[in-house]
């Protein structure tokens, strides 16, 4: 079998310095120096479990993640904490970026991608069937500016990205149109557009099912490992019960990893419906986004 | 909760994946469930004459 570029012995292996893997040029060297810092990446029934790798090497995590911007970060990155923030778990904008790109494609996948094969979703429903519990909630809540002046943009960082802590609630993603008309008739700029504004930039990792499902321990692309800002998935609806399908966004069922998907706000909502279960349950699907505290850093 | 996860951003809803469970030209009465076999009601199809 060919193994991947990245692993190949006669080539870089991936490596900026060819001598980062020691004198015995292990492969995974360098991932390990990356994850166990921060906790991961550890086999737990290797021998001499409890480290992996030269010791001499290893850079305490505390000094290291602050010193430097490409150290490993501690923990897991969706926790809301200062040394760890990501900007699809922190920042609004970021967040609604990403659903305003959602919102400005998703007529073209489901129409020119797909076509009847999976037609596109209404804007923000994740359950769709039965059809009693689909939300006729079709707002997207992306906020457009109409006439500022370029000045009240939010100033971007270095290369466009933003600083840490710059004021970030400040900034709002400002789309040119999001009817579907404008959208069908400029597809491409209406989802480049928002993608500017916030000055964020991202990068596109696309794992194989084959490696992502494997128990690769010394690959970080696997399922148990694997660690991005935002995921696309497919998911399948097993029980026409959505309460059973929504308990992943809360505390009794949200969990991916053991890190916490959703925020505390979902966790009292599920709260409030598992006490009144029984007579609210028809009104599940008819909760107003009023009530949704934004989530802010 | 649909409206609360979505409108979080915590999930973003692209496309849905029905199944094609058949083709008819005329106008037929079905009612498939996702959850069922696609012959699961049988005994309720119709067809319009």
């Amino acid at each position: 079998m060919r193994q991947p570029a990245a692993l190949r012995h006669d080539r870089d292996e991936g490596r900026r310095r060819r001598g980062l893997g020691g004198a015995r040029r292990a492969a995974d060297r360098r991932v390990r120096l990356c994850l166990e810092p921060a906790g991961r990446g550890r086999d737990p029934a290797a021998a001499g479990k409890g480290r992996q790798g030269p010791r001499r090497d290893h850079r305490p995590a505390a000094t290291s993640s602050t010193s430097s911007s490409t150290a490993p970060i501690p923990g897991p990155r969706s926790t809301a904490s200062a040394r760890a923030s990501r900007p699809s778990t922190r920042c609004c904008p970021i967040r609604r970026c990403a659903q305003a790109l959602g919102a400005a494609g998703r007529p073209q996948v489901g129409a020119r991608i797909t076509s009847t094969a999976a037609p596109a979703s209404r804007p923000a429903n994740f359950v769709n069937n039965p059809e009693r519990f689909r939300s006729k909630n079709d707002e997207v809540r992306v906020q457009r500016r109409q006439g500022e002046p370029d000045s009240s943009r939010r100033p971007a960082g270095r290369r466009g990205r933003r600083h840490p802590g710059q004021g970030r609630q400040e900034a709002e993603v400002r789309l040119p149109d999001l009817d579907q008309h404008s959208r069908a008739r400029r597809p491409r700029r209406s989802s480049s557009r928002p993608a500017r504004r916030p000055a964020s930039t991202s990068e596109l990792k696309s794992v194989t099912a084959s490696v992502f499902f494997s128990s690769d321990v010394a690959n970080p692309d696997t399922y148990t490992k694997f660690y991005c800002d935002i995921q696309m998935y497919t998911t399948t609806m097993t029980q026409p019960d959505p309460e059973t399908f929504m308990n992943q966004f809360t505390s009794v069922g949200g969990r991916h990893q053991g890190e916490q998907v959703a925020g505390p706000q979902h966790h009292a909502l599920a709260a409030t419906r598992s006490t009144t279960r029984r007579s609210a349950r028809p009104k599940a699907s008819s909760i107003r986004s009023s009530a949704r505290p934004c989530s802010s850093a | 909760m649909n409206d609360l996860a979505c409108g979080d951003q915590a999930v973003i809803p692209v496309v849905y994946r029905p199944r094609v469970a058949g083709h008819a030209t005329a106008s037929c009465r079905l009612r498939i469930s996702g959850w069922d076999n696609d012959i699961g009601n049988l005994q309720d199809w119709y067809r319009e004459a």
